[in-house]
């Protein structure tokens, strides 16, 4: 117990204790004293035009990866469920991006979406088709930064539902089979209700990382073109690491986790209140 | 009983010295530099390592922004692990104000004449200076030239740009999109200020006034971003992701006719092993006189290091002897007269003359030690009207109060 509650202090108790410390300090790392400000910083944070935009392009990075990613891990994992031969190897390959680093990801990724001479330009060029800009137009740029979240992270809830897939009573489904239920109707009333809570909880685990989305936003775009795809923990890092403003990255880191609790704590409630009912 | 407190700068100094961690007792005795990287940066790197025999020098090269970034965390926390740090105008100016740095005035006036430190160009000097003060040895003075593909322009019978209007021009008649492009831009990050800094001269009203306040979004300043959302119709795609190593791919590999391009990548243009366009680049000055960006690249010390500051001086000032930058004239615009001026040299390197003239009719960035912070903010606003992602007098305006409000928060305007 003891050995245990000295590394969380060490390594989360301390860290989050400092951030929320220096969140009410103006703290300029350039020089000059730091004082105490209260909630100024957040004050600032609540009424900057550029806090809320970064806000909504994580929402929507976030929600559109997420969710690709669920419908195609689960696809991929009813898929697997499927078959009979060749499970491993087809999921290892699957699970390689998921292993590659964050920022190796993303470089190999620069190369693949570059304008005129990466990989998929130069592919598409030779075949007479002309590429959009995949990473200077607003759209496109946001387009590509899902598509990329979505390579690295699905192969994680394909392999996570596949594993709840595995310990499905299959006698549900013979009982469906034989009541006449044909194969959709087995997914949409057997299947994806038993597998809610653990669809919830992927979700949950995969919306609360993927909200600190930072490695391939800031390889592939740094949050061009202008803010075009800058995220909450880019503006973060833009506000520690360039502007020097380490009590407001503080307030915004702050208020990030208040942000992503709010998010889990919704959807463990959902969870619970499902269970519930399912009794 | 004594009391032990792990506070942060302990923190800091501990994680920056990790990376010198079970190299045995050689750790203690060696000097470590923190540097960007670019070919001439890594060849100077190389020399430091042995300049001075009982002081070898570890380096950890990187590019500028993340240097920077690690270089302030152990600067601002008094840390003794970084004893050299490589520079540039920008950053020197900041860390100088912060007090974060050795002054070489005295180290200079005692090594001149061993060193033959009277030879580097007295602008090279005043571009390591701040406060009256010297902080930084010269690597290289580095500017911005007009590059053009003379075989295209030579096809179309069209000369390089003299004026705004005829570069966009030039660009329009050489645009074969996708196959080739005609211009190419580089619009990330710090490189925003740098690539934008000449049209805003030239065009607009520069950055500042003499009293720190915008001119940027002055009618002149929005006519010269404007001017650059006109040249984006015809620029290499994907322009506000890339840095300076695309860049030069674009140039290199013939996929645009036109750009402006540091004199430090003027050496890969002729290089057989990354240009398909060996001998058919030539260079200028940027249309409309220049006014282009012009920024030093040094080496300096930091005022918490532990080590014998002279030594690390006599280190610097080897690795950057006259030997040593004519082995290098290739990668980077030396600061030495002798070296610059070697008719040899001038021959072999035949983008030397142009370097040359634009140097002279190249203007540093605003002397502003914040100007790395608020040029973030400026950047991100141009760029957002130079893809349309705002009205440009709006994305201006913004940029300009946001300049305000953080310049304000730093003590000026008083």
């Amino acid at each position: 117990m003891i050995p245990s509650l000295i590394v969380m202090t060490v390594v989360l108790l301390y860290p989050l204790g400092s951030a929320i410390y220096f969140s009410f300090l103006h703290y300029y790392l350039g020089g000059g004293p730091t004082v105490f400000v209260g909630l100024q910083n957040y004050t600032e944070l609540l009424v900057d035009a550029r806090f809320w935009g970064d806000l909504l392009n994580t929402v929507i990075i976030v929600g559109c990866s997420v969710a690709l990613q669920l419908f195609i891990g689960l696809g991929l994992a009813l898929a697997l469920y499927a078959l009979h031969r060749g499970v491993r190897l087809i999921s290892l390959l699957n699970f390689l991006p998921n292993v590659v680093t964050p920022v190796v990801g993303a470089i190999f990724l620069k190369w693949l979406f570059i304008g005129r001479f990466g990989l998929l330009d130069a592919t598409l060029i030779s075949l007479d088709v002309f590429p959009p800009d995949w990473l200077g137009d607003p759209f496109w740029a946001k387009f590509t930064l899902i598509m990329a979240d979505t390579w690295k992270f699905m192969p994680f809830l394909m392999l996570v539902l596949y594993a709840g897939l595995q310990s499905f009573d299959v006698q549900l489904l013979e009982a469906a089979q034989i009541d006449g239920a044909n194969a959709w109707q087995r997914l949409r009333f057997v299947i994806l209700p038993m597998m809610k809570p653990l669809i919830l909880f992927v979700v949950a685990i995969r919306a609360m990382d993927a909200f600190r989305f930072f490695d391939l936003v800031y390889v592939l775009t740094n949050g061009g073109p202008g803010t075009a795809t800058e995220t909450v923990t880019l503006y973060t890092y833009e506000l520690g690491f360039h502007q020097l403003e380490v009590g407001k990255a503080s307030a915004l880191g702050v208020i990030t986790l208040l942000i992503v609790a709010a998010i889990v704590g919704a959807l463990i409630w959902s969870m619970s209140r499902r269970g519930r009912e399912a009794f | 009983m004594k009391t032990i407190t792990i506070g942060r700068r302990a923190m800091v100094g501990a994680a920056l010295a990790t990376p010198f961690l079970g190299r045995g007792t050689k750790a203690a005795e060696t000097a470590s530099l923190i540097s960007h990287r670019y070919p001439a940066l890594e060849y100077y790197a190389d020399k430091l390592k042995t300049a001075v025999p009982d002081l070898p020098v570890e380096g950890r090269l990187m590019q500028a922004t993340e240097a920077i970034q690690l270089q302030r965390l152990a600067l601002s926390s008094s840390s003794s692990q970084v004893d050299i740090c490589w520079a540039n105008s920008l950053s020197m100016s900041s860390f100088a104000k912060s007090g974060w740095l050795e002054p070489l005035d005295d180290l200079f006036a005692k090594h001149k004449d061993e060193f033959k430190l009277g030879d580097i160009n007295p602008g090279s000097i005043a571009g390591c200076s701040f406060g009256g003060h010297i902080y930084g040895m010269p690597i290289t003075t580095n500017t911005t030239l007009q590059a053009y593909r003379t075989d295209l322009f030579d096809d179309k019978k069209l000369k390089p740009a003299t004026t705004w209007e005829g570069y966009i021009e030039n660009a329009k008649a050489l645009s074969q999109p996708p196959r080739r492009y005609g211009v190419t831009l580089a619009l990330k990050g710090e490189m925003i200020p740098n690539e934008l800094h000449a049209v805003l001269n030239t065009v607009g009203d520069g950055w500042f006034d003499k009293d720190w306040r915008p001119t940027f979004n002055s009618p002149r300043g929005i006519e010269a971003i404007e001017t650059y959302r006109k040249l984006a119709a015809y620029c290499v795609p994907g322009f506000t992701a890339v840095h300076n190593d695309e860049h030069t791919v674009n140039m290199g590999q013939d996929f645009a006719a036109q750009g402006q391009q540091w004199a430090t990548r003027c050496a890969s243009m002729d290089n057989p092993d990354k240009s398909h366009v060996v001998g058919k680049i030539a260079w200028t000055v940027m249309p409309a006189g220049g006014k282009q960006v012009m920024i030093s690249d040094m080496y300096t010390i930091s005022r918490f290091s532990a080590k014998n500051k002279e030594k690390l001086f006599i280190a610097m000032a080897t690795a950057l002897n006259d030997a040593n930058q004519r082995g290098a004239a290739a990668l980077a615009t030396p600061p030495r007269n002798a070296v610059l001026n070697d008719p040899e040299l001038v021959k072999k390197y035949r983008w030397y003359p142009a370097v040359a003239q634009c140097l002279a009719a190249g203007v540093p960035m605003p002397q502003l030690p914040e100007f790395s912070e608020v040029s973030e903010l400026i950047g991100k606003r141009m760029v957002q009207a130079i893809v349309g992602q705002m009205p440009t007098k709006e994305a201006l305006d913004t940029a300009a109060t946001e300049a305000v409000a953080m310049l304000t928060q730093r003590g000026y305007y008083k």
